[in-house]
Formats: C-alpha cells, sequence, structure tokens
C-alpha cells in the first residue's frame, strides 16, 4: 500500500497497482524503493485525490503508455478524442473541480485522464462565439473593441473554414 | 480554479486536439477563442496558425488598404510592403510549423505577392520555425520563392517539382536542399525525370542530411546509392523505379546498405527493371522488403522470374523477417 498526503493534510491509503497509473508517483516509488513514507502531493487537494483514485482505481490493469513516450504517442493522443460513458459520467462535475483534475492529471502524468478532462473541455468550446466562450467560463473581456476587430480580421479567412 | 489559470501547455493541447483528423475546436473556434481574452489570444493563435495550406492566410491578415484584386481577380499588392506590415505578417508566419503549396494556390495571387514574400527584409526565412513543407508545383517562376522557405528547421520535405523534363533551375534548387536543410530527417522527392543532371542534384542534396531517417525518391543512380549507402541514419528508404534508366545504374561492386536500414519499399514497372536495379544494391541487414508491382499494366513475362529470384537472393539478406510482394 503507499501513502499519499495531499495539500489540505489528508493521508490516504491506496494500492500500489492503482496509484501507479501516475507516472510521477511510479517513478517516485522506484526511486526509493518499498517504504512506508508518506508521499506528500503539495499540488493536490482531497478533494480532488478522491476523484482521481475513483478515476485510477476503474482503470486499474489497462495498458499504461510505454516509458519512453516521445513525440508521435502525444499526436497519436491527441487523435483519438473519443470519451468513453464511463469517463464521461466520471467527469461531470463543475467547472472547478474539471479544472483542478486536468491540474492534478498534468501534475500526477496521468496521460488519459488529462485527455479526459482536455477533450471535455474541447467539447465544451467547439463552435461558439468569443461571448458564448466568454460567458460559459466566466471570461472578462480585457481586449479594447480595436484590438478585438483587429484580431477577427486578421484571423477572418479562419471563420468559414 | 479557471481556464485562464491552467498553463499554456494544457490550454495548447486543449486546443490540437482532433477527431477524425479535425481539430475538435475547428479554426473557426479557435479565431473565436484568440478574440476571448490576451491570456486565450496566443495558445489560440499557436494552434490556428500552426498548419497553414497556401498563401491565403497569409494574406488576408494584411491591412485592407494594402491589398486589392487586379483585373484577372487575382489578389495583388497596391504597393511595396512596409517594415511594420512585414512585423505583422512575422507575428503569424514564426507560428506556422506545418505548411503546404499545391499549383491551384498559385491561381489567385499575382507575381507582386510572391515577391512580396521573396524579398522579405528579414535576415530569418519567411516562415523561420517550418518544420514540415509540402511544396506540389513545379512552376519554376515560383521556385526561388519555394527556396526562401527551405531553412535549417525543416525536418520534413515533400517535394512534388516534377521535373519530368530536365530544367538548370529545378535541379539547382534539388542541389541546395541539403544545405539549406541539413536537419531533413523525412524527404519524399518522387517523379523526377531520369537525367544525369536531376542524379547529380539529388547526390548533392544528399551530402548535407547527416539526420535522413526517411527517405523515398524516384530517380538514381550508382553514386545516389553509394550516397544512400553511406547515411548511417537511414532507416526507411523508398525506391519508384518508373523513371529507372538501366543504363544510369550498374556497379561491379554494388553498394552495400548499412545494417540501420528497417524497411526498403521498391515500386516497379516491370520484372526486368526490378532484377536489374536488385543487382545493383546490396542489403547487408533489412527487416523489411515490400515490392510494389503492378500487373495490370506491366506485361509478365515467365522467363523473367528464375533471373528475379537469383537477383532477390544476392540483394537481400538471409536474416529478412518480412517480404511482401504486390
Amino acid at each position: 500500500m503507499v501513502h499519499l498526503v495531499t495539500s489540505d493534510n489528508v493521508e490516504f491509503v491506496v494500492e500500489k497497482e492503482v496509484v501507479e497509473r501516475s507516472v510521477l508517483i511510479k517513478n517516485m516509488l522506484e526511486d526509493v524503493g518499498e517504504s512506508d513514507q508518506s508521499i506528500p502531493l503539495a499540488n493536490v487537494s482531497s478533494a480532488v485525490l478522491r476523484k482521481v483514485i475513483e478515476y485510477c482505481e476503474h482503470h486499474r490493469g489497462e495498458p499504461l503508455p510505454s516509458g519512453d513516450a516521445d513525440q508521435n504517442q502525444d499526436e497519436t493522443r491527441k487523435r483519438t478524442t473519443d470519451i468513453s460513458e464511463w469517463d464521461q459520467k466520471f467527469i461531470t462535475v463543475d467547472q472547478e473541480m474539471l479544472f483542478e483534475i486536468i491540474l492534478a492529471a498534468n501534475y500526477l502524468d496521468i496521460k488519459s485522464l488529462l485527455d479526459v478532462g482536455c477533450k471535455t473541455v474541447a467539447n465544451m468550446i467547439k463552435g461558439k462565439t468569443p461571448d458564448e466562450i466568454r460567458r460559459l467560463f466566466n471570461i472578462v473581456n480585457d481586449f479594447t473593441p480595436e484590438e478585438e476587430a483587429q484580431i477577427k480580421k486578421e484571423n477572418e479567412w479562419a471563420e468559414d473554414r | 480554479m479557471h481556464l485562464c489559470l491552467l498553463p499554456p501547455e494544457i490550454l495548447l493541447h486543449i486546443f490540437s486536439l482532433q477527431k477524425n483528423g479535425q481539430l475538435l475546436c475547428s479554426r473557426a473556434t479557435l479565431a473565436s477563442l484568440a478574440r476571448t481574452c490576451r491570456i486565450l489570444k496566443e495558445p489560440a493563435l499557436d494552434t490556428l496558425w500552426k498548419a497553414i495550406s497556401g498563401f491565403e492566410p497569409l494574406i488576408a491578415c494584411l491591412p485592407e488598404h494594402v491589398t486589392t484584386t487586379d483585373i484577372e481577380g487575382k489578389l495583388t499588392l497596391k504597393r511595396p510592403l512596409s517594415n511594420e506590415e512585414y512585423r505583422l505578417l512575422g507575428r503569424y508566419t514564426e507560428r506556422i510549423r506545418y505548411f503546404e503549396v499545391y499549383n491551384s494556390d498559385f491561381r489567385n495571387i499575382d507575381v507582386w505577392i510572391v515577391q512580396a514574400f521573396i524579398f522579405a527584409p528579414s535576415p530569418m526565412p519567411l516562415l523561420p520555425n517550418l518544420r514540415c513543407l509540402r511544396w506540389m508545383d513545379d512552376n519554376e517562376r515560383f521556385f526561388p520563392l519555394l527556396h526562401t522557405l527551405l531553412g535549417p528547421t525543416i525536418t520534413w520535405l515533400d517535394l512534388a517539382v516534377a521535373p519530368r523534363t530536365p530544367s538548370f533551375a529545378k535541379s539547382a534548387l534539388l542541389a541546395s536542399v541539403g544545405a539549406c536543410c541539413p536537419s531533413i530527417r523525412e524527404l519524399h522527392c518522387e517523379y523526377c525525370c531520369d537525367s544525369e543532371e536531376s542524379a547529380d542534384a539529388i547526390c548533392e542534396a544528399l551530402c548535407g542530411m547527416r539526420e535522413l531517417f526517411h527517405l523515398r525518391i524516384g530517380v538514381f543512380n550508382t553514386q545516389i546509392l553509394l550516397r544512400l549507402a553511406s547515411i548511417s541514419s537511414l532507416k526507411y528508404l523508398g525506391l519508384d523505379l518508373r523513371m529507372y534508366n538501366v543504363d544510369h545504374t550498374h556497379s561491379h561492386s554494388p553498394p552495400m546498405f548499412p545494417s540501420q536500414l528497417e524497411q526498403v519499399v521498391i515500386n516497379t514497372p516491370s520484372l526486368s527493371v526490378l532484377t536489374h536495379c536488385l543487382r545493383n544494391i546490396q542489403f547487408l541487414s533489412c527487416r523489411s522488403v515490400n515490392l510494389l508491382i503492378d500487373f495490370s499494366v506491366i506485361l509478365y513475362d515467365p522467363t523473367d522470374i528464375p533471373e528475379l529470384i537469383i537477383s532477390l537472393s544476392q540483394c537481400l539478406p538471409p536474416t529478412l523477417e518480412n517480404g511482401l510482394g504486390r
């Protein structure tokens, strides 16, 4: 079993097979060897880690990306965008949690979870106008009208593609 | 936590996800994202401009008062571009990693625009961060523009300059590729005409390529084969024998390819041409050979078979893992 301590000082005890879906933790365990010492995760809160562990438990035993992940693998990941039914339900959370999960997956190096989060955000964005994107994510427009018009003009060729 | 607080590399990953070969966030969506706020602008534009086809986007980003349409309906410039306009262009061209040009792209632009791109004042290439270039036009008038695109950042080059007839300009261009793009890992240069001139040019180009990994060529002679055999980084070799000239390729000691070669694909118009070619190469060790023979268009002579088998056994290593003929 592996002991993980979150940023809000909550300890989780997780099976090694489950937690090793995180390349970061897998490498740590390989470097340190068998130990009862807790692994501090300063960038992950307990609420987020609970979700991450839920994901890792569901996907336990599935093949992990090989250690020598190269650019080609990254390109392949970008091309596969279907989200499974379970993953869709899992990632149906509020935006705050969604972005926290993405950050945690990036920090812990869990590529499949990072992809699920990123695909979800991409699906939310696609086909929307600037105003719709701002409303959806509560973004403040910090362009002047002239700046916005110039960006629009310089990239107008993309509008019909 | 907020979308705009995600690190730029994650935003780039979100914006560049694809489904069925298309960006999940379409180009129109990326253009919208770029206008949403300052934080999203840069990763959105980086993704939007990463892969560009044709010159239209480069012209479209210029101010309206600079461009116009001539009486033939072609886009043209009212005057030479100012340094400020080149800087504006540069803010977009520096984002381009993949660029492709087809001959149809030149139908709607006039020579002034081509000249404006050729004579850009920057000491850097027009596309300073270009990685992949596909050029599918053989009009010599545009070769100076192609030459300005060739730069040291290019690692993948697909040239269909199709010199079916020998030409000084085409040979000079081909010969310069190795020096202009020394980091090329993948080069496709098929459908060349078979002439000593173009073969020499390709041989010259190969001299400068120290990292060549994947090569597909349609013209070669003994000199080129010898050159190729000396490139230790070469893993994939595709030979198109449709323009093969039996008089240009003969050697008493066939070039031996190094052991790193993994796959050879040979596309041949006839068994006799294939047999002749195989007599002039020896692969010390390659894992896979794929012979593409179009029996629907060639005259099949059964007497060619014994000689072909002898050539194959002499050319290919006994350790071959996969051999495939079609």
